[in-house]
Order: C-alpha cells, then structure tokens, then sequence
C-alpha cells in the first residue's frame, strides 16, 4: 500500500488525474463528499489531501511514503525527502516583480515583500545585494503599490494578476513546476512499489518533455 | 528473582544490548565528561549536524564551554588512537537540536570508533556491528552503503570547481535525476558524465544487483580505484552472513571534508528517518594532524521512544484504596507483605482513574480484601 499525500486543490486533481492514468486510481476521490483520506485496495493506494504547503512535512516525517510539491515550496523549506520526478505539471516561475516601467534605485536598501523569505534571501545574496525581507502571506501584489515594499518575489503564471494591478517581473528567479517526493526511509523499505510507479511516470511522460 | 529488565524501556533496553554486542567484540567503553571546550566545535562547525550548542563559561577558568552536541570530536581531539589502533565505543547524552526543530534536547547517543589501521577487516566488522545494532532495534532494518570515492571520481570528470561539484553532490543525495540533468547541461558538462552521474543517483538495490551497474558507470573513470575497494568489501563481507541487509545507494552523503570511503545509513521500519549513520572519517583524523584511519558509526536513540512505543497493558499489579481510620502500622506490613511477593503495590486513598492495575484492592478492617 503506498500513502500519496496530494496538494488540495486545482494541481492536486491534475496530479491524481496522472496517478489514475497510470493505473492508481481511487473513484471515491471523485465523489461528492468532503472526506480526505481515501483508500483502494484492489489498487494498493492511499491517497490523502493536505495543504500544499504541508505536502512535504507528511512525506518527511513518512505518514505519506510520497508525495506531489511546487519546486517552490521544496526549496522554501528544504525538506529532507528525495526529489525523484518533475511531473512537468503546474509550471510557473518565480519571478522578482514591481510597478510598471520603474526601477527601484540600486543604492538604498531594497525592501521585498514575499511568502518565500528563504528563497527571496538566497538569490539576493547571490546577487549581494542589502534587502529587507517583508514576509507576507498573501495578496503580495497590493505591497509595492501601497509603498510597503520596493519590489515583490512571488509565483507568476500567466502574469494575468500582475498585469492587471500595473506591476511586470523584472526578473524571473526559478522555473517552477510539481515534483514527485519521497520519504528518504519508505523509499527504501517500499522500493519495488514507488520504483514501478516511477517508471510508468517515466514511461508515459517520455518524449513529452518539451 | 525480580526482572529487572522488565522495567526498561525500549530505549533503555537497546542501549544495553547494544553495550554486550560491542563489548562482545572487544570495544572499550570510553566515558567523558559532559563539557567540552567551544573551540573544538568552532573550528569543526561542518562536522556537526547543527552550529547550535548550548555554551558556558567555566566560572574558574572563565574558557568558554560547551554541553557536547557530538561525540566523535571528543574522542579522535582526545587522542584516541595515537599509539596503536584503538577500539572503542561510547553511550552519551548529547545535546542538539532534534530533527525539525530549532530547540535543542538530550539525545541518548550510543556508537563505536575504531581509530588506527583501517584495514578490510576492520570496515567490515564495524558495518557487521552496524547491521547487528540495527537488527537489536529491529528484525525489519536496511542499511544503504555508498562509496564516497565512487562519488567523487566521477564528478571529478565534471572539471567543474568543488562548489558546484557539492551542488551536484545535493542533488545526487536527493535523487533529482532531472535537476542533475538541468544543472550539467547549464555547466556544459559532458554528456557521458552527465549521464553516468545521473545513473549513480537513481542506483539503488542490493550489492548482487547494483554492483555490476556500478561497474558498467564507472568504467574510465576515477572512480574505477573506489569500485575495486567496494568490490573487495563486498566480498569480505560476504563472509558476515549480514548482506542481505544492505543496499548501495549513492545518495548517501556526509561532508567531504570530514568523511571519506564507505559511509552508511541505518534505516528500521516504521521510523521514517535514519537510526543509525556512520562512516570512514579519515579527513578528520588528518586535520587533528593525524595520519591515521578511522571509521564508526552512532545510533541515535531519540526517536525510538516516539515511534517503537511499548504500550504498558498495566501500570501496577494491585492498587490498594484505604480508608481514613485505616491503622497505618498494618496497612504498610501488608504492603510490604505484598511486595515482598513480587507485586507492584500503589497505595492510595481513592482509585481517581489515572492507575492501570490488575487487581484492585481495599485495606478495610485491617484486612486486604477484593474489592
């Protein structure tokens, strides 16, 4: 039986729409209840539905033997699981953004307001650049227009949101997208089993890659 | 005779197993004190799993000390070793913090060094002695080997400068085979090694399975010297009769600097993190400014009580309820009475049903009765 903790919401039905695919199906999770631990024997599953950003801690400390993170929550927090396949779904980037056609000056502090402190301080001192972090915890685009933060570090999609509140990336950090993890422990006692699942990711991912 | 052992936990009780396999095998305890001096750790900050140690000064000598967040240091700074080889191993509180947490608590920590001559024999009898820990904690155990001189080589023919060598490393150590991919091709590192280090990450099995595969991702590499050795150890370790617990897995890492050959993880079901780690510790030997060998391996006790919980059917075999008027004198000879036959007694007023008990007993009249 292998326990799969998924992202609740649009991603996490796109990544078990793939597990099904794949022969991992659950139909109980379709129904139209509010359960989230769902269960198929016959199939040797479980799945359950937990907050994206908590997908990782049920797969370190092994309740879940794997699990599916945005990239961007995997280096926010560095869980320590293995990273083993980037499922090429929910793609997006980390991106440095601010209002339209500015430039905040090079020779103050700059502030940066961001749900991703860790990451956010990592490029910047690669870049060695003097920051203040704002940490937030949504709706990061209202902060440089209301003169919180010089400058935002935050996930962009489409860029539809960015747009639309007159702010553009100035530069974009990472490549995002969700990867499937393990604990570093069942990975070991239950191989034969995420090792199949793998290679049928492999499989049928193969020549897809763009 | 009473059993004492019954009263142990489970912690308690494997560190004394633990303490016959070793002495079994000629390992001297070695005791220390609880303090250390700063500096060692200062000077040796990678070696540790944590830069956070609870410091003192020492009100006499006003040096500033440190609660020993590590065990090894000690040893191999205290000269262990120096003269001939050296056989030891060590059950210690150490003070860090514990996994996922930033407050520091007080681990039990039991492991072995062997400092001197490390020669086949000895690598082999401390992994036995590692699997045999394992095994005391559990039937159900594995143990991942990996050769750091497999490593190494093979990102030696990356040409790439050691800091992005040790980001490859990272990604080795969490299997990313795509992000390994990604990063060579940013690095311009040749496809053929890009690939072999990619396969060196995925790798994963017994010796029986993997070492041929190891063999075929070696071949014209650097890292062929380290194969034969593991070869060698493979095949002496045969003897053990301990192989079928073991898996090469090359994302098994431990700082550079410090470690060098074989290093090893202990993994036992149900708990879903390594119990044990260990490894040969020649680059440390080498900064302490001696040309020595040294392998070993810790078990980290801490999480056993969490996950391996015995649960107590009862806390006490009788809890004995009295009354007010109850003449003391009596009470305690039938207490005593009942003790002296091998029973737990808990005595007390009213039975608030916080006691598991096997029987439940009232002193009344002067006499213990059923109640």
């Amino acid at each position: 039986m292998l326990n799969i903790a998924l992202p609740k919401g649009r991603l996490g039905e796109k990544v078990y729409s793939i597990f099904d695919s794949l022969g991992y199906g659950c139909p109980e999770i379709n129904g139209d209840n509010r359960k989230l631990i769902f269960r198929n024997e016959e199939n040797g599953v479980c799945y359950f539905w937990a907050k994206p950003s908590d997908v990782a801690i049920y797969v370190e400390r092994g309740v879940a033997d794997i699990g599916v993170a945005g990239k961007d929550l995997l280096l926010e927090y560095s869980p320590d699981v293995y990273e083993l396949f980037d499922l090429n779904v929910g793609k997006c980037r980390m991106s440095v953004a601010g209002i339209k056609g500015s430039r905040p000056a090079d020779d103050t502090t700059l502030r940066v307001a961001t749900k991703f402190p860790n990451i956010t301080k990592k490029y910047f001192r690669k870049q060695n650049r003097e920051i203040e972090i704002i940490k937030l915890n949504g709706s990061i685009e209202i902060a440089p227009l209301l003169g919180l933060s010089d400058v935002i570090v935050d996930i962009v999609e489409t860029g539809t949101t960015l747009r639309e509140n007159n702010l553009e990336p100035y530069k974009d950090i990472i490549d995002i997208s969700a990867r499937l993890i393990a604990n570093k422990a069942n990975y070991k006692f239950k191989n034969g089993e995420i090792e199949r699942l793998l290679s049928k990711m492999r499989e049928s991912t193969a020549g897809k890659e763009c | 005779m009473k059993n004492y052992y019954e009263l142990l936990r489970n912690d308690e009780r494997y560190v004394l197993a633990l303490r016959q396999l070793f002495e079994q095998y000629g390992y001297k305890r070695y005791k220390m004190s609880k303090f250390e001096e700063y500096d060692l750790y200062l000077e040796n900050k990678s070696f540790l799993q944590s830069d956070r140690i609870i410091t003192f000064s020492d009100p006499s000598t006003g040096k500033l000390l440190a609660l020993k967040p590590d065990i090894t240091l000690s040893i191999v700074k205290n000269g262990k070793g120096v003269t001939s080889s050296d056989k030891v191993y060590y059950c210690e509180n150490v003070y860090r913090p514990c996994r996922g947490s930033d407050e520091i608590k007080e681990i039990m920590q039991t492991g072995l060094e062997y400092i001197g001559a490390v020669d086949l024999y000895a690598i082999c009898e401390v992994i036995m002695l590692a699997v045999r820990s394992l095994e005391t904690v559990s039937g159900d155990c594995i143990m991942g080997i990996s050769h750091l001189g497999i490593v190494t080589g093979i990102l030696e023919d990356t040409m790439l400068p050691d800091l992005k060598k040790n980001k490859l490393t990272k990604l080795i150590a969490s299997k990313s085979t795509h992000e390994i991919r990604l990063f060579c091709s940013e690095e311009n590192v040749p496809s053929d090694t890009a690939e072999k280090i990619e396969r060196l990450a995925a790798l994963y099995g017994s010796f029986e399975d993997v070492l041929p595969l190891v063999g075929e991702t070696v071949y014209g590499t650097p890292a062929e010297g380290a194969y034969g050795e593991l070869c060698d150890i493979f095949e002496a370790l045969k003897a053990t009769g301990k192989t079928e617990r073991l898996r090469l897995d090359f994302s098994i890492m431990n700082d550079l600097s410090y470690y060098n050959g074989i290093i090893f993880q202990g993994f036992v079901d149900e708990i879903p993190f390594s119990i044990l780690s260990g490894g040969s510790y020649d680059n440390l030997l080498r900064r302490f400014g001696r040309n020595t060998g040294a392998i070993g391996f810790a078990v980290y006790l801490d999480q056993l009580e969490s996950y391996h919980r015995s649960a107590k059917d009862y806390d006490v075999d009788i809890l004995l309820i009295y009354d007010e008027g109850a003449p003391l004198p009596l009470l305690a000879k039938h207490v005593d009475e009942l003790t002296s036959s091998g029973k737990s007694v808990r005595v007390q007023r009213v039975d608030d049903g916080s006691v598991k008990y096997r029987e439940r007993k009232i002193f009344s009249g002067g006499r213990v009765c059923d109640a």
